[in-house]
This record gives C-alpha cells, structure tokens and sequence, in this order.
C-alpha cells in the first residue's frame, strides 16, 4: 500500500499522531480507540507495509514507532497540494476585482 | 521546507490583496476540515489575526495566526492544524513585482525554528496527512479495509 492510500483513513491518521509522540505498543494504541485490538493490528499491518511505521519485537509484544523516511512521498503530495493551490490563486488573482 | 513559486498577471498589491481577502476563492474545498457548503474561510488582515475555518457543522476551526503582515511584499502565518497550537508549522509568502507581473513564492517551513527541521520532519509530515483528510479521501479510488 502507498504513503498515502495509508494515510487516507481518519484511524490510521490518529495512530499515526499517537505514535509521534512515543513508541507504542498495540494495547497501548488499542486503549485510544473504540475498536478492537484485531482492528488496531490490521490498520498497523497496513501501516508497516506502507513503509510509514517501523516495528519491533519486546518480550511477547510488538512496539511500533513512526519511520520518519517513509514520510518522503507525503511530502510529494504536499508539494501538489500547494500546486493545485497557486494555480488556482492565479486563476482567481487574474480574474477578481 | 516546501517552496513554491507561481507568476500571477497581476501587480504585488493586487496579488498581496487577494491572497488575504480571497483566501476562500483559492483555497481548494477538498482540502478543509468541514465539506459542508457553508465552508468559509476567513483571513483576519492584521499581524495577531486569526485564520479559520466557520461552518455550520463544524463551527470555526483555527487553522493559524498572522505574524507578518507587511503588504505589498509578505505575509507569514503559523499553521496549527495536525500539529496542535503548541508544535505550529510556519507559512511565509513573498509577491516580488516582475515582468509578468507578481512573482509569488510560497515557503512552508516545518517548524518555527527551521533549523531543527529534520527532528521534527515526522511530525510535519504527519501533520499535513492529518491537515489534508479530506484530500487524502478525496484521491483514494476505494476507502483501505
């Protein structure tokens, strides 16, 4: 799955947020939402194969924490993103009174 | 730090002008907190004004604060959203006269202080995937299992 096809989900944002602060482990992340903990893993699953979280063994628990360079194709869109912007400033700056 | 540049036909005041006073013109509708029609988005013309969104579902929602406001030549403005009020990304945008008229140039840094910015590029990255959700939505073909 891309970068951004994985950030495309409002659960998948938030654990994303969760994990800046700190590294995590899934009953942690599981314990900030109302979904099972199946749930959490498989948006975790799809996460790690995004190339956007990073994932180690503890004990018995898996611990995850952001991968900061699986950031680089969000940082593309964001590029569009400002893109779509000043094209569309232009068209209203060339065309308003 | 994203930089962008754009020539507008227009003159640096015009330019300057619209880029507050329009904002809800230009600003992409797929790329705001609320998709309700009442959307507006409000650029507050002073150094300490406020830059939100007001909606009928969502209310008003902060997206930053103006810390320079020098017209013709450059606006700049912290960026709360995805970040939070304590952790702002910096918008700075310059409008240069040129020959075709008004050179725009948009710098989004990924933190106040721009020097740190590769601790805290996670977090600036992250933060824009939450500051874009319903742009992230939009481009999706199918909604991820």
């Amino acid at each position: 799955m891309e970068a951004l096809d994985a950030l495309g989900n409002p659960v998948r944002r938030d654990i994303l947020d969760l994990l800046h602060a700190q590294e995590r482990t899934v009953v942690d992340l599981a314990g900030h939402f109302p979904i099972s903990r199946p749930a959490i893993s498989r948006h975790l699953k799809l996460l790690h194969d995004a190339g956007l979280v990073e994932r180690r063994e503890e004990g018995r628990t898996n611990v995850y924490a952001l991968r900061p360079e699986g950031f680089a194709a969000v940082e593309a869109y964001l590029s569009r993103f400002w893109d779509e912007a000043l094209v569309r400033f232009r068209m209203v700056v060339e065309n308003v009174e | 730090m994203i930089r962008k540049e754009i020539t507008v036909g227009a003159p640096p005041d015009k330019a300057f002008r619209v880029w507050h006073q329009h904002i809800q013109l230009w600003w992409p509708p797929s790329h705001r907190t609320s998709s309700h029609p009442s959307s507006t988005l409000v650029f507050e013309p002073r150094v300490d004004g406020r830059i939100f969104e007001r909606s009928a579902d969502r209310g008003e929602v902060d997206y930053g604060r103006v810390v320079a406001f020098e017209a013709p030549d450059r606006l700049a403005y912290t960026f709360f959203m995805g970040t939070g009020r304590d952790r702002p990304t910096l918008v700075e945008v310059t409008f240069e006269a040129c020959a075709g008229g008004t050179r725009v140039v948009v710098q989004h840094h990924a933190h106040l202080a721009a020097d740190d910015f590769e601790r805290t590029a996670p977090r600036f990255h992250a933060g824009w995937g939450l500051l874009l959700p319903a742009f992230a939505d939009h481009l999706l073909t199918s909604e991820s299992p």
